[in-house]
């Protein structure tokens, strides 16, 4: 086991999970094992708690420093939630295997998880980062010693594959990248990262802050004044004998402009600072060296409250299947749709590009559109009119060059998953958004070698 | 009996990514592509394409009906090397000599060619292979001309869309316009300070500009770069403008498939 630590507290660890059997082959940082973390000692005597927000889903991912074949002890594992909360100190010296490996064996790589809950007690326990956190995130110190380089993804779905990877555990980069590394994944499900959104979240002020509580409360009171209580399932007409539905279907809605709120109030993710447990001890990172954004969120609809013009952005798909029609009611009565041209993204990249450079001196890394597609075999565009400039392929074509405009920025590049996609074969990206596996470890590597171009440490 | 076939009569003007894939590829001695009638045999049998093709310096050296652009003296045009873009045609065209079923032009010379402009007389050239040129050549280039640069992108468009319409006008014939792929398989850019001009951002403002113009006059896009990215660049592009042969044949069956949409193999009714 390596040393790690969380000094001044303790740290305690669950029973180890093994990930791959013995006799088994495995590369240098392959995942062998996993157990949970927690801090322990007495938090009222220290006015910093380190992993606060992190402190129910953090993980410890252990690594072979070589390749070999690996044999594991037999008694790693103790079952049941012995295995998914910590309760033992962490013993650092203990023997968990032995490989057999040509190179000389040296002590686990730790790679350490940390998931930031959106709902503190919504408990999905399990796998690697298992349940729904607004912020995931991973940090190895490696074999390196100098300061931790992060990297921040605020993109939409694509940068989930890219970043996260299919385990989504970041175990794609933790292969790649020596260290000391941390990556961060905020999720968009509530609010996508817009240039536009991340604008007015690193400039609000207190009082904007108290303006749209105050609009999120006013809302909330109407929502909840005035009940009837059919409009409660467990009360519906012959629900006394069962019913199929048993969810309060308002409680989405509310849930939902909760997180808005939640979001717009909360630290922008780009001035974060984070804690990492290392050999010795807890260390609190400045924000982000680089932050990972992508054109598509510029196309998310936005909206804009009408009193207080606190500046929304949903994907599209989310409205219906995740997002009931009171949301949808209070969008189209106080918020206003804002239709963003391709200058006006523009602006407000260049603007927020600028902020970040002189608040934290991070650099942005834009991902562009696909704008390649096997679907548009379009040989003229005189049929879609006064619409053309309105059409996908122009505005993803636009909006791709007005980015590479905008690499003029000394902290701007582009990675260029237009490029990369027409490599491969847009076959890769059918839906131009979604890529596959061999498509997103393109995309993967430009990010890397993008980072190293920047001298991000730990890259 | 044989039967005897009906002719597609193709004026195309523009340089290896025209000729390459409504003619023939040729490497190294080995016939690689032969054309758009590989393409007609399997689809349209009974149907051939007769190509009239001219090579292109550039799309606004290409004249109008009845105009004389201005060109370098007869005996400068003997006197100074030239390759697959002779001098004495650089400022000429058959274009409007004879009737056409289908028009093609490209975008690949607007692109790429640069031209050096005769500073008393004020004509364009395009100085093919200029380092391969003796040096009496070069001096007199040198000392009489100056660089024109390459093409402005508005103003060539505007000349396109004139070209298009004499055509249509003159000819009655369908326009088919290729684009190019502006990707260079393995060139990763990430920072494009300093590097405004570059070739992929060329090429990207001349597609969109050709976009645009297509949604005012009825030609069509020949999509190299959809073509290309559909199936992958890596595989299609050997680098900037030669495809491989798959590249090549997908091209010649895109330009079929539109001229097919432009009822160019209606037989006409007795």
């Amino acid at each position: 086991m390596p040393p790690l630590s969380a000094r001044p507290f303790g740290l305690l660890r669950s029973g180890l999970q093994c990930l791959r059997r013995t006799g088994d082959h495995v590369g240098a940082r392959e995942p062998l094992a996993v157990c949970h973390l927690r801090l322990s000692g007495s938090r009222e005597r220290h006015s910093i708690v380190p992993l606060a927000e992190d402190q129910h889903d953090l993980q410890v991912v252990l690594a072979s420093p070589t390749a070999g074949k690996v044999e594991y002890r037999t008694d790693l594992s103790h079952g049941g939630y012995q295995d998914l909360v910590g309760s033992t100190d962490w013993d650092e010296g203990t023997v968990v295997g032995s490989i057999d490996s040509p190179d000389e064996p040296g002590e686990l790589v730790a790679l350490v998880l940390a998931g930031r809950r959106g709902f503190e007690s919504g408990e999905g326990r399990g796998g690697l980062l298992a349940g729904w956190h607004e912020r995931a995130r991973a940090f190895w110190e490696g074999e390196g010693s100098g300061r931790f380089g992060t990297v921040l993804s605020l993109g939409t779905c694509e940068q989930t594959g890219i970043f996260r990877g299919d385990d989504m555990a970041f175990l794609s980069w933790f292969a790649r990248a020596p260290g000391p590394a941390q990556v961060v994944a905020v999720a968009d499900e509530r609010c996508v990262h817009s240039s536009a959104v991340l604008l007015q979240h690193i400039r609000r002020t207190p009082a904007d802050a108290l303006a749209i509580t105050d609009a999120v409360q006013g809302w909330f009171g109407e929502r909840l004044t005035g009940l009837q209580p059919g409009a409660f399932p467990a009360f519906q007409p012959e629900a006394s004998r069962g019913h199929a539905g048993g969810r309060w279907p308002e409680m989405q809605d509310l849930l939902f402009a909760l997180h808005l709120l939640g979001h717009a109030v909360g630290t922008c993710p780009i001035l974060e600072r984070s804690d990492v447990l290392t050999r010795r001890g807890f260390v609190q990172l400045e924000p982000p060296d680089a932050i990972a954004l992508s054109l598509g969120s510029e196309l998310a609809p936005h909206f804009r409250h009408r009193r207080t013009g606190w500046m929304i952005a949903i994907h599209g798909f989310r409205f219906g299947p995740y997002i009931g029609s009171g949301i949808l009611d209070w969008l189209r009565r106080d918020f206003e749709p804002v239709r963003r041209s391709v200058s006006e993204i523009e602006r407000d990249l260049a603007a927020l590009a600028e902020e970040v450079r002189q608040r934290t001196g991070a650099a942005l890394l834009v991902q562009n559109l696909v704008a390649s597609s096997a679907l548009n075999r379009v040989s003229n565009y005189a049929w879609l009119g006064e619409s053309f400039s309105e059409s996908l392929p122009v505005i993803a074509t636009e909006a791709n060059l007005m980015l590479s405009d905008l690499t003029r920025a000394p902290n701007v590049s582009v990675i260029d998953s237009d490029a990369l996609a027409a490599d491969l074969g847009v076959r890769h990206v059918p839906d131009g958004a979604h890529a596959s596996r061999e498509l997103l470890e393109a995309q993967r590597r430009e990010f890397h070698h993008v980072l190293r171009d920047r001298e991000v440490p730990g890259f | 009996m044989s039967r005897v076939a009906r002719v597609i009569r193709i004026f195309a003007r523009g340089n290896t990514d025209v000729r390459d894939s409504l003619l023939w590829s040729r490497v190294g001695g080995v016939l690689e592509w032969n054309g758009i009638n590989e393409v007609l045999r399997a689809r349209h049998p009974g149907v051939i394409a007769k190509i009239r093709h001219e090579t292109c310096a550039r799309i606004d050296l290409i004249p109008l009906p009845g105009e004389t652009l201005p060109s370098p003296p007869e005996e400068l045009a003997r006197r100074l090397p030239s390759g697959a873009h002779p001098i004495a045609r650089q400022h000429r065209s058959a274009l409007f000599d004879a009737p056409a079923d289908a028009v093609i032009f490209s975008l690949q010379s607007a692109v790429l060619s640069s031209l050096v402009r005769h500073r008393r007389d004020g004509w364009l050239l395009l100085p093919e292979a200029f380092d391969t040129w003796d040096t009496a050549s070069r001096s007199w280039l040198e000392s009489e001309c100056e660089n024109a640069g390459p093409a402005p992108i508005e103003p060539t468009l505007r000349r396109l869309e004139r070209l298009i319409g004499a055509v249509q006008e003159r000819l009655g014939a369908p326009v088919l316009v290729y684009n190019l792929s502006p990707v260079i398989p393995g060139e990763r850019t990430h920072c494009w300070l300093g590097a405004e001009d570059a070739l992929g951002l060329r090429v990207r403002r001349f597609n969109l500009g050709l976009l645009e113009l297509s949604t005012r006059h009825d030609f069509s896009i020949v999509d190299v770069e959809r073509i290309a990215a559909c199936a992958g660049a890596e595989r299609l592009k050997i680098d900037m403008v030669h495809l491989t042969p798959e590249g090549l044949r997908l091209v010649a069956e895109e330009v079929v498939r539109i001229l097919e949409e432009r009822g160019c193999f209606d037989v006409p009714e007795a």
